[in-house]
């Protein structure tokens, strides 16, 4: 951790790193996103009959960060994402559960943009996809039953489709988001 | 035509209708895996038994059709027809006709049931009769 100040020769503190401060800022922002589309997406009445499907507009968050600050913060946004929803709207089962999906969601869109030549919205897709497999994987473990598989295709289905579309709208988003962060 | 394909080449695209049709594949894959199983399950070789006061009375395999009458203390019968693999109580002169109105059994565990006939349906696979066997 460096030191944010340092005491110059007036005794008057100074920034040191200006961009690690801004930095530190945007995720913090990024970080509020998310919550604030967590919550959005709960207060849509988005249920189709699926358990487990949903747009995933914290994906947007998490995306952006990925792809304007690289892997390791958006791995760390993705968990404290993941632990601060399950806090503030759901219980500690959901944390596990959420965190599942959202892990390994990041760690397939980190794979891919490090890949090189996916586009974001199918690393977006593809992401979808994995956080939906993720979530069925621990509900597997946790009710034993080969039934819950049943549910896999509709959702990798579903988690490709909202994946798509959350990935044109925060490449729709980023190219001003990083005309405003050079600026 | 227009050529679309000038101004963006599909080519920049390849991996990612790769990976997406690879995505569906799976989905697709994992869609028809239930039926597939379904399918092994059903032409493994299914009886259905006929037990009457308690006492299994006969086995009948499921792939042959037939119409068996299972009659009841020269008092009533119970027609029993096995076709397409299922068995359904067509007709019978029990006072409730419960057993009439059931639907088809073909899974392994279904049963059809006439209380006032004390007449028990049970459909098994073979290896499944045995253990019963076993248990009891």
């Amino acid at each position: 951790m460096p030191s944010l100040t340092e005491k110059n020769s007036n005794g008057s503190a100074r920034i040191q790193n200006r961009s690690y401060v801004g930095h530190t800022a945007c995720m913090g922002l990024l970080l509020a996103f998310a919550l604030i589309l967590s919550y959005v997406e709960m207060l849509i009445p988005f249920q189709p009959g699926v358990p487990g499907i949903k747009l995933g507009l914290a994906n947007l968050a998490v995306l952006l960060c990925l792809y304007l600050w690289g892997w390791k913060d958006a791995l760390l946004l993705t968990i404290i994402k993941a632990v601060f929803s399950g806090f503030l709207f759901g219980s500690l089962f959901m944390i596990l559960y959420s965190l599942a999906g959202a892990i390994i969601s990041a760690l397939v869109m980190i794979l891919l943009k490090r890949t090189g030549g996916f586009h974001l919205p199918v690393v977006s897709a593809a992401g979808g996809a994995a956080h939906n497999m993720g979530q069925l994987l621990v509900a597997f473990f946790a009710v034993e039953t080969y039934g819950v598989l049943y549910y896999a295709p509709v959702l990798l289905a579903a988690g490709t489709i909202t994946g798509i579309l959350i990935g044109m709208t925060s490449s729709l988003v980023l190219p001003y988001i990083q005309r405003i962060l050079k600026g | 035509m227009f050529a679309y394909d000038k101004i963006i080449p599909m080519s920049r695209f390849k991996k990612d209708i790769i990976l997406l049709s690879g995505i569906c594949a799976v989905a697709l894959l994992l869609w028809l895996i239930p039926f597939l199983l379904n399918r092994i399950n059903q032409s493994a070789p299914a009886i259905v038994s006929i037990y009457q006061d308690g006492q299994k009375l006969a086995d009948y395999p499921l792939s042959e059709d037939q119409t068996l009458v299972i009659p009841w203390e020269d008092k009533g019968y119970n027609l029993l027809l096995i076709e397409d693999g299922r068995a359904a109580v067509t007709d019978a002169d029990c006072p409730d006709q419960l057993c009439v109105r059931q639907r088809s059994i073909s899974r392994n565990g279904e049963s059809i049931i006439c209380l006032p006939h004390k007449l028990v349906l049970q459909i098994a696979g073979e290896e499944e009769g045995d253990l019963d066997a076993v248990t009891y």
